[in-house]
């Protein structure tokens, strides 16, 4: 097995691993770096609950290869908050009951935070859209809409950081 | 108040609360949005191995023989088991018929064969690489139609005709019944193969010591009721098995006792060190454990007026290649539904079968939801045929309080009726159902439909141990005042965590930083059964009554000695005990904590709770006995748009109405209840897991098993109706299947609405409603 030398940052910190040319993104975060709140929920790109910020993009890091991050900015849910100040994601996730098992949560916050980047009012069918990849099984996606509507406030209003 | 099952008398009063029946967010949920909590797929042990499973390609088929040598000189192998090198006794949570590796026949696409153990994942899979089986394929039972067929193949040789289980329970003369009436109805329906898609795959962690003792960090829903069937599994005694449940992601009904987790500590006890074992997203559709697919023959009688006089049913259920809980869920779907409605004569009878597909267990609902899809499609037939509306031919026949129905079910706090007309008042119904009737005239390619189905279930089922029913709560107090929840009714993100929190926070004002719920421990929490048949609020928040006034007395009384005051002059107030008479004279709890630690040496104040539900005890024989005290009820509506073109459905609305008697966190029940409704949008319009002729399932990933995403799920509107379930200390019935029974009828109803077709198949696919469409327009 080859293996290469991977120099990017995640979450604002310059890191330098040696890792299998076969690992994907999200195996180099968990399994290397020990940031657990990027979840695996299919392995296949299909579920969205591997989701993280790269160079700014929402991208599903279990279809990443971890070469592919060379250079790369990384954002994964560990790196949202600042300090303890949560993210108006975050806070908006938390407010509006949006989280149940929370399995899907990192994933879907991350995929919010991109959504509201490109669309910071939101209509309801850019937020469906912006989270179609990102499946939740418990709470039939209402208390999600209505987070992503108020994160849309919070942050029109320059609430969190 | 008694405290025997038998007493039916008990009558709690509505209290005056200030934080149950609020709106909070999950206690748990800042860790959650923060990726903090730590899942079962996430930890890791000193030491730690992985385990991975060889599965079985054929449906049915001999084991000739296996060849390990090679994958055992891997380096990085600690380990291969075979069914032949390992010790191991057949398992089961009902029939004991599963071996955790194959023996000498594998009876699925998906059994296991070996296992091995290795330093990490990749050199697993090379070393399943290298295991060589020799199979005899053998003739398969692909369909529950063709398992009693004369010449089928045996799956069990124990079980001849490949039958587990017959049940009959007749109650009353029904032929007569059926001769006299004005209205006989018969129709038949079959509800499909659904996956929970939990989106964390099964999975646990574990850990042997020295005496023999194993540790399972497991993603289970019955941690200390799964200890037993996971004990026998290993063939240990019980004692020697600990289970711990982290948080894990979802589950659905499929986590209870799955072989994943004792094959994972039996891989771990043979390699001697930690094993992880979790499943990938494809192992996990290929052996899950997906909802039980049942065929219903139902046959009703009625009077001119829409009065209920009688209901046969006959059911096939297809439990796959070993048992789970298929009985218990056959049992569910004969005749659960019959609290809902006043039908004096009710007849069931049912056949569960083996088959060479994946075992199939528990989903939300445990077989009344397949019920209630053939039950509520078919009296919507039945409404058409008297003439009547959809609501008032339910409305005619539905529960009181105090129903007892044929089997001996006792009905306490029923609001069905609120929860019916609130439906149709919310969604517009009625005016609703004329103004697509007059739409549906037009030459629109567009059809418009508004359906309904009411819908209930348990909180709590009394049918799995004779002796036991009920719950318990242990509170202990720290030197500090902080309070600790012990409890053996686990958060799968359902929210009981928050739920108990708010009981503590409510009764005993206290604030939530100063209140911790544990994961369950079975070393540590009180015994009770876990997360099923809806349990974990009725029993929980009555057994966290009973444990939270154990602890206000004593709170009161080493404050009345603290305070040189009388017990009557003392109240709680915002973490102190308070003088009535004068509230400058007030203690806070950690100081009273002090004074307990101090005077009974190192010992903390404890509560403690236990709840028995009043009037429910084990069914005898014929299974007649009251299984429930706390009936949930709701109604379901839907209202869509068929394209008639293109077969599509668009579901432009959905409500779910429900009684849940006093609500806890009404947040978390909107949660639940849109959540219950989107997974019965999927069941009912798109999830089907197939299988090809070959045995393999055909949709094993996300991309062609499609489940609801942001895209698919309209508006759903979420409403309780005022209730007090008085059997239970806070007045707290469970939402957690209840919520998911009713819409796959309401929205078959909504279709039949919109275009005058009714599909006796779940799922309602957009290709079938074409074809049926085509068909109907002689195409």
């Amino acid at each position: 097995m080859q293996h290469k030398e991977l120099r990017f940052k995640v979450n604002g910190q310059e890191q330098q691993v040696f890792v299998r040319t076969n690992w994907s993104l999200a195996q180099v975060l968990r399994d290397k770096l020990g940031l657990l709140g990027t979840k695996i929920g299919c392995g296949e790109g299909e579920c969205g609950a591997c989701t993280v910020l790269m160079n700014g993009k929402s991208v599903t890091s279990c279809l990443v290869m971890a070469v592919q991050a060379e250079g790369a900015e990384i954002v994964t849910i560990e790196g949202l908050a600042n300090g303890d100040t949560l993210h108006p994601v975050q806070e908006a996730f938390v407010e509006a009951g949006a989280i149940q098992c929370g399995y899907c949560t990192p994933g879907m916050v991350l995929s919010t935070v991109a959504l509201l980047e490109k669309h910071p009012k939101p209509t309801e069918e850019e937020i469906r859209e912006g989270l179609t990849g990102n499946l939740c099984r418990c709470t039939g996606y209402q208390k999600i809409f209505e987070a992503v509507r108020l994160a849309a406030e919070k942050i029109a209003r320059g609430a969190g950081r | 108040m008694s405290l025997t099952t038998k007493e039916s008398e008990v009558r709690y009063e509505k209290g005056d609360y200030s934080i149950i029946g609020s709106r909070r967010p999950y206690v748990d949920a800042i860790d959650k949005v923060t990726g903090r909590t730590v899942y079962v797929t996430d930890i890791s042990l000193p030491g730690m191995l992985h385990g991975r499973a060889l599965r079985s390609p054929h449906p049915h088929a001999r084991i000739l023989n296996i060849d390990t040598s090679a994958a055992e000189k891997l380096p990085g192998v600690k380990c291969v088991l075979t069914g032949k090198n390992v010790r191991q006794k057949k398992w089961g949570p009902v029939t004991k018929d599963e071996y955790l590796l194959a023996i000498d026949k594998v009876n699925f696409v998906g059994d296991e064969v070996a296992a091995v153990a290795a330093v990490d994942e990749e050199t697993c899979e090379e070393a399943l690489s290298l295991i060589k089986v020799e199979y005899e394929p053998l003739p398969a039972v692909l369909s529950m139609y063709d398992a009693m067929k004369e010449g089928a193949p045996q799956i069990h040789g124990e079980f001849p005709g490949n039958v587990n289980h017959h049940f009959h329970i007749p109650r009353g003369d029904i032929e007569t019944v059926f001769k006299n009436a004005y209205f006989v109805h018969e129709g038949q329906y079959e509800a499909s193969l659904e996956y929970q898609a939990y989106i964390e795959p099964m999975g646990g962690v574990s850990v042997w010591d020295n005496r023999g003792n194993v540790t399972i960090y497991a993603g289970i829903q019955t941690p200390t009721w799964s200890r037993n069937d996971y004990a026998v599994a290993l063939d240990v005694p019980v004692e020697k098995v600990r289970i711990v449940q982290p948080p894990f992601g979802g589950g659905f009904g499929a986590k209870l006792s799955q072989q994943v987790h004792p094959l994972g500590a039996l891989i771990a006890r043979h390699a001697k060190q930690p094993v992880r074992f979790c499943l990938d997203r494809v192992e996990d559709f290929q052996c899950g454990l997906p909802r039980v697919p049942m065929h219903f023959k139902l046959k009703t009688a009625w009077d001119k007026d829409g009065k209920y006089l009688a209901k046969k049913v006959d059911i096939l259920a297809d439990q796959g290649a070993y048992a789970s809980y298929g009985a218990a869920i056959t049992l569910t779907a004969m005749y659960r539904i019959d609290i809902m409605y006043q039908v004096p004569i009710v007849h069931s009878e049912a056949h569960l079968v083996y088959t060479n597909k994946v075992p199939t267990g528990c989903f939300r609902g445990f077989g009344n939801s397949q019920k209630h899809f053939a039950h509520e499609s078919h009296l919507d037939e039945v409404a058409e045929h008297l003439g009547m509306e959809p609501d008032a031919l339910r409305l005619r026949n539905i529960a009181v309080p105090g129903y007892m129905n044929p089997h001996g079910w006792k009905a306490n706090s029923v609001e069905i009726e609120a929860c019916i007309k609130t439906g149709m008042a919310r969604s517009d119904f009625h005016e609703k159902r004329k103004k697509f009737f007059s739409f549906n005239k037009t030459e629109s390619k567009i059809k418009k439909g508004i359906g309904m189905a009411p819908c209930v279930h348990v909180s709590g089922n009394r049918s799995f141990i004779k002796p036991f029913e009920g719950g318990a709560v242990l509170l202990r107090m720290n030197e500090q005042g902080k309070v600790f929840v012990y409890c053996n009714e686990p958060d799968m993100g359902q929210g009981i965590r928050t739920t108990l929190t708010m009981c503590v926070a409510d009764a005993l004002k206290l604030d939530f930083d100063h209140i911790t719920v544990p994961d369950p421990d079975t070393d540590i929490v009180p015994f009770g059964l876990g997360c099923f048949a809806s349990r974990g609020t009725y029993m929980a928040t009555g057994a966290m009554h009973m444990a939270v006034n154990d602890m206000k007395t004593k709170l009161i009384k080493i404050a009345s000695q603290i305070l040189e005051l009388p017990e009557e002059d003392l109240t709680l107030e915002n973490g102190a005990v308070v003088s009535l008479s004068d509230p400058s004279k007030k203690v806070g709890y950690p100081e009273i904590a002090w004074k307990h630690v101090c005077d009974y040496p190192g010992q903390h104040m404890l509560g403690i709770g236990h709840f028995t539900p009043a009037g429910v005890e084990y069914p005898d024989e014929k299974k007649y006995n009251n299984i429930s005290g706390g009936y949930a009820f709701g109604c379901h509506v839907a209202e869509v748009e068929v394209n008639t073109e293109t077969g599509q459905v668009k579901v432009n609305e959905m409500w779910g109405i429900h009684d849940v008697g006093q609500p806890i966190n009404e947040l978390a029940l909107e949660g639940q209840i849109q959540g219950g409704l989107a997974q019965g949008y999927g069941w009912a319009l798109m999830e089907h897991l197939r299988y090809g002729t070959d045995g393999k399932i055909i949709n094993a990933c996300f991309l062609d098993y499609q489940v609801p995403t942001a895209a698919d799920i309209p508006k759903i509107n979420a409403e309780l109706v005022d209730s007090f379930e008085w059997t239970t200390g806070f007045g707290a019935k469970s939402i957690g299947e209840c919520c998911f029974i009713g819409i796959a009828p309401a929205l078959q109803n909504a279709i039949y609405n919109a275009i005058g077709v009714r599909f006796y198949e779940l799922p309602i696919t957009a290709e079938k409603i074409l074809a049926a469409l085509r068909e109907k327009n002689g195409l």
